[in-house]
């Protein structure tokens, strides 16, 4: 009985502190949940239509002492409309690795599906999509970084407009659905002229910032789709950085839902 | 031998008439009076062939079943022989003589067992020891070489002390006990499980006489067997123990011979039966055959007997003195295949000048891509047989694919070379990979060789069926041997369909003498099938359906055509040699999946039939993962998963009743280490385990570094394990990827 009521009291406890502790990381003035959900209904729909798309990517692994590690792979995509998107990524270097393939079902509302195919054995496993926190190949990017970008994914709310680049953007804060993401919140940076992401920060479940990614060397490809050709990502807390070098990037290749059906990932080359 | 079979013809108690020949051939051969000393082998090799009487069994069927030594009741004009069992050594009570003054009449409710119990109260040996001495002394007594199944009528030759002494107390316990739980197994599936006992208990046996023999020869006490190996002298001989030890092998080596001899005529005659009885005889045969196997056995005791007198003795130096002499034709031979190698790392290279790595998408575009392999294995102990301790080994395995511009046709090569330093049998060229493949709107078409890989769980693989395991690559099975195949999927809204068709067979890589982990004796390189017409051109077949729900996976397969794990037997032409059975196999599998959050949910299972004997095997488990365990960065996968067979101890693989618990490490570093360690304990048999450890680090872009561990603790015979349980091993291994 005791006990109990010792609970009762420390409740309101934590809740005013858990208070003073967002108002003092936002620093925001007034949190504005219709924008922040304006804005990133706004980035998406800039962002369809796209169909299918595929591109080659060298990922340069950066240690804190400034050692680099090369990664060469090549992603394929698949947009599917009111649904998660699909990802393939084949991995080409470093060679005691090449031929494995990852693929990802993203889903709106419930765990994404992904699979791995392990050409040395020719199998094709089924991974648990709970590691989506977990680095991308020793990389600082997350599997959740980098898969496609949906509505039902986050909680969003406008803080402020801030001009960095040369650019007008909004500064929308993105709050996790999923209890298994690594984050408990991330600062997108969207200009607001085309709506394409410029940065982003991202906190740790500490609430403490964890990395930055810097998007940067935007094209336009189909007279409509922006794509960052040149992605950094920087983690503050280990000093290790990885940059996405896009190349290649080519819209409309003819892919469809079978070349990313788990059985085709024995074909894939 | 043949021109006895058409006196097999089944009884209405299933007992074929020719056990009359048997009691024939005790009756008249067997003079057991007043414990005067009896048969030596010489005299059974002539009597045998004495014409047969014609003694009717009237109620032998009862020999089958029941518990124990059961004799049963005879009908032989009026007076009913028993069986008697008498001293070998004769009426002089000598020191190696067992106190038996007078031959002891065997009836129900008296039985062997409690002779056995009763004779060795005194003795520096148990009442298994003599069982089974018992019974190595008259094979013939028996039934497929059971203890428990005791013939009617016979005459039993009471073994030397000194015999008995040569039995292990241990295994001889393990042995009995074996002999009893197959006794105990009722149906069909005592066929199957009779085999597959026996001829694992026969290898035993004639492994034990190979080894005893040995020790007998150098040290009487003495365990070291790979120094008598080494030591190329000719092995001193102590003439006393030399005969003690002719007797003893040729008494043991005997039912080797016989037994063979047994399945071989027992098919021979399957196959008449299966003629005259039409197209479905051949799932009759369960009944006929036990009957069969125990009626061919008298014929084939000619063979056995007559066998002894060549003498085993000089047999045993003589296997021996190979083994000595065949590493240095290992090394010999080995030459050839780096030399092969080589020159087809010319011809890659030659190869990878011309051909461009083509990255473009728009165009067809090729790949070659190369990997070299260099592994040095150390094992803890020399083998079982003195065999070395180090194994280098050289892998070479190239790929070279072709995709058409619209992606829809590829063609690809993979070819793969191995050679061992250790084990000329090892070398292998083998073609991996080598198909064309052509992918249109939701079918799939294949031709060629390829790997295929069905399941889903970690610790054994039991419904992939496709491919042949290279079990000589890894002892955990996971490299496979190309296989011939054509092959068409078709996949649609209901799930996919996969058929295949297999037109041609390959039978599984050994080691040789020399090589490690192995049987305990080499296994002949040619392949056996029931049907002796049967070569490697086989109609194999296999259809799979495999259907994704939301987080749940489903397949079902079946399997039609040669068993892919072949039946370890005595060799019917050499009986210090095994040879590979590959039976007939229907398989029915079953592959479940369901994935819930961080657990991964796993079940395969398969129904089997061969030589008629259908029986199930599953292993299920979880997998779970741990992202960043412990605020380490490393993500951590548990697995736990239980391997259940219904074959118990005959199951032909060590998974009968087993937990694995395994422990996947990632560590998430630039290198991508791996870790990988898995516990096999043996549910039943507490001292039945295998350690397995597995890490891997990249040392460059193009180089990973490997390591490999294996333990395997087994304290008995009967169990696989037991086999390769001298063989722990630590590999280091390094792959060079270009």
């Amino acid at each position: 009985m005791k006990h109990r009521s010792f609970v009762r009291l420390r409740r309101p406890a934590v809740l005013l502190w858990l208070l003073l502790i967002t108002v003092s990381f936002g620093r925001s003035v007034q949190a504005d949940p219709v924008r922040g959900q304006a804005i990133a209904a706004e980035r998406i729909a800039r962002d369809t239509g796209w169909g299918d798309s595929e591109a080659t990517t060298k990922m340069v692994l950066r240690n804190s002492q400034g050692k680099e590690s090369i990664r060469l792979l090549r992603t394929l995509a698949l947009e599917v409309p009111n649904g998660g998107d699909k990802g393939l990524t084949i991995f080409d270097e470093p060679k005691d690795v090449r031929g494995t393939a990852f693929l990802n079902h993203t889903h709106i509302g419930k765990p994404d599906d992904q699979w791995l195919y392990l050409p040395a054995v020719k199998r094709v496993k089924r991974i648990a999509s709970a590691n989506k926190s977990g680095p991308f190949m020793a990389s600082e990017f997350a599997y959740e970084d980098l898969t496609s970008f949906e509505l039902d994914k986050f909680q969003f709310s406008f803080v402020r407009e801030e001009r960095i680049e040369g650019q007008n953007c909004a500064v929308v804060e993105q709050i996790p659905t999923d209890k298994a993401s690594g984050y408990s919140k991330m600062l997108v940076w969207v200009d607001l002229t085309h709506y394409r992401v410029l940065k982003t920060e991202y906190f740790d479940k500490k609430q403490s910032l964890l990395k930055t990614l810097l998007l940067k060397d935007y094209q336009l490809y189909q007279g409509k789709f922006w794509r960052s050709r040149h992605m950094v990502m920087q983690n503050h807390q280990t000093g290790k950085s990885t940059t996405l070098l896009t190349s290649d990037i080519r819209f409309a290749v003819g892919k469809t839902a079978a070349d990313f059906d788990s059985n085709a990932l024995q074909r894939v080359r | 031998m043949n021109n006895n079979k058409t006196n097999v013809r089944p009884t209405s108690s299933g007992i074929p008439s020719i056990w009359s020949r048997r009691c024939g051939f005790s009756a008249l051969g067997v003079l057991c009076i007043n414990g005067l000393p009896l048969v030596t082998a010489n005299s059974v090799a002539q009597t045998i062939q004495q014409p047969t009487s014609t003694l009717q069994v009237e109620q032998a069927a009862s020999n089958r079943r029941g518990a124990r030594v059961e004799m049963s009741t005879l009908a032989w004009h009026a007076q009913p022989p028993l069986t008697t069992l008498a001293n070998a050594e004769g009426r002089a009570a000598s020191a190696s003589a067992l106190p038996l003054r007078a031959p002891v009449n065997i009836t129900p409710p008296y039985t062997l067992w409690r002779l056995c119990t009763e004779l060795t109260q005194h003795q520096p040996f148990d009442r298994y020891q003599l069982l089974v001495a018992i019974e190595a002394r008259n094979p013939r007594a028996f039934v497929q070489h059971n203890v428990h199944k005791i013939l009617p009528a016979q005459q039993l030759v009471l073994p030397s002390a000194q015999q008995v002494l040569m039995v292990d107390a241990q295994l001889a316990k393990q042995r009995v006990e074996a002999d009893e739980a197959l006794h105990r197994q009722r149906g069909d599936a005592a066929t199957w499980l009779g085999i597959q006992l026996q001829s694992r208990q026969q290898v035993l046996l004639a492994w034990q006489t190979l080894t005893r023999a040995e020790t007998a020869q150098t040290s009487p006490e003495g365990q070291d067997i790979s120094a008598q190996i080494n030591s190329n002298a000719a092995p001193l001989v102590v003439p006393s123990m030399e005969k003690t030890m002719a007797t003893a092998s040729a008494e043991v080596s005997e039912p080797d011979i016989a037994s063979s001899a047994v399945t071989t005529n027992a098919t021979a005659s399957r196959e008449d039966s299966t003629r005259s009885a039409g197209n479905d005889g051949e799932d009759k045969i369960s009944e006929v055959e036990i009957s069969e196997v125990g009626s061919v056995h008298v014929e084939s005791g000619e063979v056995g007997s007559v066998h002894v007198e060549s003498g085993e003795a000089t047999g045993v130096t003589e296997t021996l003195s190979k083994a000595v002499a065949s590493p240095s034709t290992a090394t010999t031979t080995g030459h050839a295949a780096p030399d092969s190698a080589a020159s087809a790392l010319e011809a890659s290279s030659l190869a990878s000048s011309v051909i461009e790595d083509a990255q473009s998408l728009d165009v067809s575009s090729h790949r070659f891509e190369q990997q070299l392999g260099a592994v040095w294995r150390q094992y803890s102990q020399p083998g079982r047989v003195g065999q070395a301790q180090q194994q280098p080994r050289l892998t070479w395995q190239a790929e070279l694919s072709w995709q058409s511009a619209d992606d829809a046709q590829q063609l690809v090569i993979v070819p793969y070379l191995r050679w061992d330093g250790l084990d000329s049998a090892q070398h292998l060229a083998d073609l991996r990979q080598a198909y064309w493949s052509w992918a249109g709107a939701g079918i799939e078409l294949k031709a060629g060789v390829d790997k295929v890989f069905w399941g889903v769980t970690e610790s054994q693989h039991l419904v992939d069926i496709i491919n042949q395991t290279d079990m000589v690559a890894r002892p955990d099975g996971e490299e496979k041997l190309g296989q011939p195949l054509l092959q068409m999927n078709y996949s649609g809204r209901l799930g996919t369909l996969q058929a295949y068709l297999l037109p041609y067979f390959r039978p599984r890589e050994f080691a040789a003498a020399v090589g490690r982990i192995r049987a305990p004796l080499p296994i002949s390189e040619t392949p056996r099938y029931p049907d002796p017409q049967q070569n490697r051109f086989v109609r194999d077949y296999a259809l799979r359906y495999y259907q994704q729900f939301d987080s749940l996976d489903i397949a079902i397969s079946w399997f039609d055509g040669t068993a892919r794990e072949p039946l370890l037997r005595p060799d019917a032409h050499n009986s210090r040699q095994l040879e590979a059975f590959y039976p007939q196999l229907q398989q029915l599998g079953l592959e479940l999946q369901w994935l819930q959050g961080s657990w991964l949910w796993k079940l395969e299972a398969v129904e089997r039939r061969q030589l008629a004997s259908p029986y199930q095997a599953w292993v299920g488990g979880v997998e779970y993962s741990h992202v960043d365990a412990f605020s380490t960065g490393y993500d951590l996968g548990w697995l736990l998963e239980y391997q259940y067979d219904s074959r118990q101890l005959a199951a032909t693989t060590p998974a009968s009743r087993d937990l694995f618990a395994g422990l996947r490490l990632a560590f998430n570093d630039t290198e991508g280490s791996e870790l990988l360690v898995g516990l096999l304990q043996d549910v039943e048999f507490s001292q039945e385990q295998s350690l397995y450890l597995e890490g891997s680090t990249r040392l460059n872009d193009n180089m990973r570094l490997r390591v490999e561990a294996w333990l395997w603790r087994s304290h008995d015979m009967q169990q696989p394990l037991w086999w390769v349980a001298q063989d722990d091993y630590l590999q280091l291994g390094l792959d060079w990827y270009f």
